[in-house]
């Protein structure tokens, strides 16, 4: 679906960050009409919370865009996760000392268990801005 | 009142208002809204129609050319035409009895004219602009030529953050640059002629010489006129006409408006370009207007020295100006015949251009 921007109404190609017209940030896949009413009876430019809100609320994403405006730092719900799952490495290390196969196998664990983690830690990105987003409606 | 056209609920009466080859209502179907639009001409000669054979005959012909004409246009403009767009294109052409009828989205559109548009903040005239270039040039890169670019066909509509975006309608007389129809098939506004429109009428260019260039010239009035509520003013010439395309394609000088927004003129003066060469394509045009934009947007309007000039502050222009292109918004529009009477430079059915059409 393409995304219509809500400052003008230009189409833009469904991956698109910024409008190609005006250079606002565009909203995902917003139809033309649908944050209309609230903001035009308001007569409010710049639309209102409300609008914004409901704009973005049931829409998904990209990646990139959402760990643009949420840096993963400092989020509090990614860092237990991080913790414990470094926690989970340190055991295992420790492991590794009294079992001489696993000592063998260390590197292809360790790749294993950091490519967990990082998926872990999209996940938890994606999840919690997600969580966010739709209390706040505001960035 | 509850009247269907193919498979089309109309909810509104027909009218004529803002409309020149045509009547139009709103109608619904599956829910959505549509603006429909009832050709006056041609009319197809069903069996029941008055006339001889052979003025059946000649209907028909005429008919046959004007559905081609139709259709390959809307297949060209098809893969561009997405809902909700800035271009609003044909969503549907058919005939229904005698008359034909074209389908296209409802807009819902702002009542603003070019003056209150040019009463706006800088920054949001150049919006309504750059939409205007955006969609032209998406038209363009698909290798059409609108052919009657001016604000009636420039549709306002507010948008969900209470800016003014523009909507692009009425491809009815596009063409594909270089093809232009016959020179007494042509229609749209006298207005907004490129001077090469004028010379294919007169005989002195050739069709390949209509290109995407005409709409840029169209557009540059248009952006006058959205800039500064005015419009481009153009020197008379002797025995050239009235028109700006005329008076231009006879190497007269013309003002802006925009004279001390150094920049923004200089691209305007471009646009109207006498030599289509010369001129700044859609997308260089978008270009430059988008700089224009961005530099409003950080100084919060043009440069203090650089507002747009009023009629009294001195223009470069020395004799009589005509205030081209600028007709208040309920003036009549200008006859074509009117333009026939100087010196017949507009043939064929130019002259019936939009006021005998309707008839
Ligand atoms: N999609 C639309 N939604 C709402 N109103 C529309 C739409 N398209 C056109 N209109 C209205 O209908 C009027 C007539 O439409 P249009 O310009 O297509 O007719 P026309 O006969 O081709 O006119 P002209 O000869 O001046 O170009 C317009 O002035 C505009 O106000």
């Amino acid at each position: 679906m393409n995304k219509s921007c809500a400052v003008c109404e230009t189409l833009n190609p469904r991956r698109a960050f910024r409008c190609a017209v005006c250079d606002e940030r565009l909203e995902d896949g917003t139809p033309a009409s649908a944050a209309l009413p609230a903001t035009a009876e308001a007569g409010a430019p710049g639309g209102s919370v409300l609008s914004e809100a409901s704009g973005r609320k049931t829409e998904s994403r990209p990646l990139g865009e959402l760990i643009g405006e949420y840096p993963w730092y400092g989020r509090i719900v990614i860092w237990p996760i991080v913790v414990v799952l470094l926690a989970v490495l340190l055991s295992l290390m420790a492991v590794w000392g009294v079992l001489g196969w696993l000592w063998r196998a260390r590197w292809v664990i360790l790749l294993l268990v950091f490519s967990f983690l990082v998926v872990l830690s999209g996940l938890a990105v994606l999840w919690e801005s997600s969580v966010i987003y739709e209390r706040s409606g505001v960035p | 009142m509850s009247r269907s056209v193919g498979g089309y609920r109309i909810t509104t009466d027909f009218t004529t208002a803002g409309g020149g080859q045509c009547r139009w209502a709103f109608a619904v179907r599956d829910g959505d809204e549509y603006f429909l639009k009832e050709f006056l001409a041609p009319t197809y000669p069903i069996p029941e129609s008055p006339g001889s054979a052979t003025t059946k005959e000649r209907k028909l012909r005429k008919c046959e050319k004007f559905e081609e004409h139709h259709q390959s246009v809307t297949s060209a403009l098809a893969p561009l035409s997405k809902t909700g767009g800035n271009l609003v294109t044909t969503r549907d052409f058919f005939r229904e009895g005698a008359k034909y009828y074209k389908v296209t989205e409802k807009v819902d559109v702002t009542s603003l004219s070019p003056r209150m548009i040019s009463r706006e903040p800088v920054e949001r005239r150049i919006l309504v602009l750059l939409t205007v270039a955006h969609s032209l040039e998406i038209l363009h890169r698909a290798g059409l030529v609108h052919g009657d670019l001016k604000p009636e066909n420039i549709l306002i509509k507010e948008t969900a953050k209470g800016y003014y975006a523009a909507k692009l309608i009425d491809f009815d007389n596009a063409f594909f640059s270089g093809r232009p129809v016959p020179p007494e098939d042509m229609v749209g506004d006298p207005n907004y002629y490129s001077p090469e429109i004028f010379g294919y009428f007169n005989g002195g260019v050739t069709g390949e010489r209509l290109t995407t260039a005409s709409d840029v010239f169209a557009l540059g009035l248009v952006a006058a006129l959205f800039l500064t509520g005015r419009g481009a003013a153009f020197e008379s010439v002797a025995d050239a006409g009235r028109y700006p395309g005329e008076l231009r394609g006879a190497g007269a000088d013309c003002s802006t408006g925009l004279r001390r927004t150094a920049r923004a003129d200089a691209l305007i003066q471009r646009m109207l370009s006498a030599d289509p060469d010369e001129r700044p394509t859609a997308l260089q045009v978008f270009d430059g207007l988008k700089e224009l934009r961005t530099e409003a947007k950080r100084t919060g309007g043009w440069p203090r020295e650089t507002e747009s000039e009023g009629p009294s502050t001195g223009r470069r222009l020395r004799g009589k100006l005509l205030e081209a292109a600028a007709p208040e918004p309920d003036a009549p529009k200008h006859a074509a015949s009117g333009a026939s009477g100087e010196g017949g430079r507009l043939r064929g059915s130019l002259l019936r251009g939009r006021d005998s059409s309707s008839a």
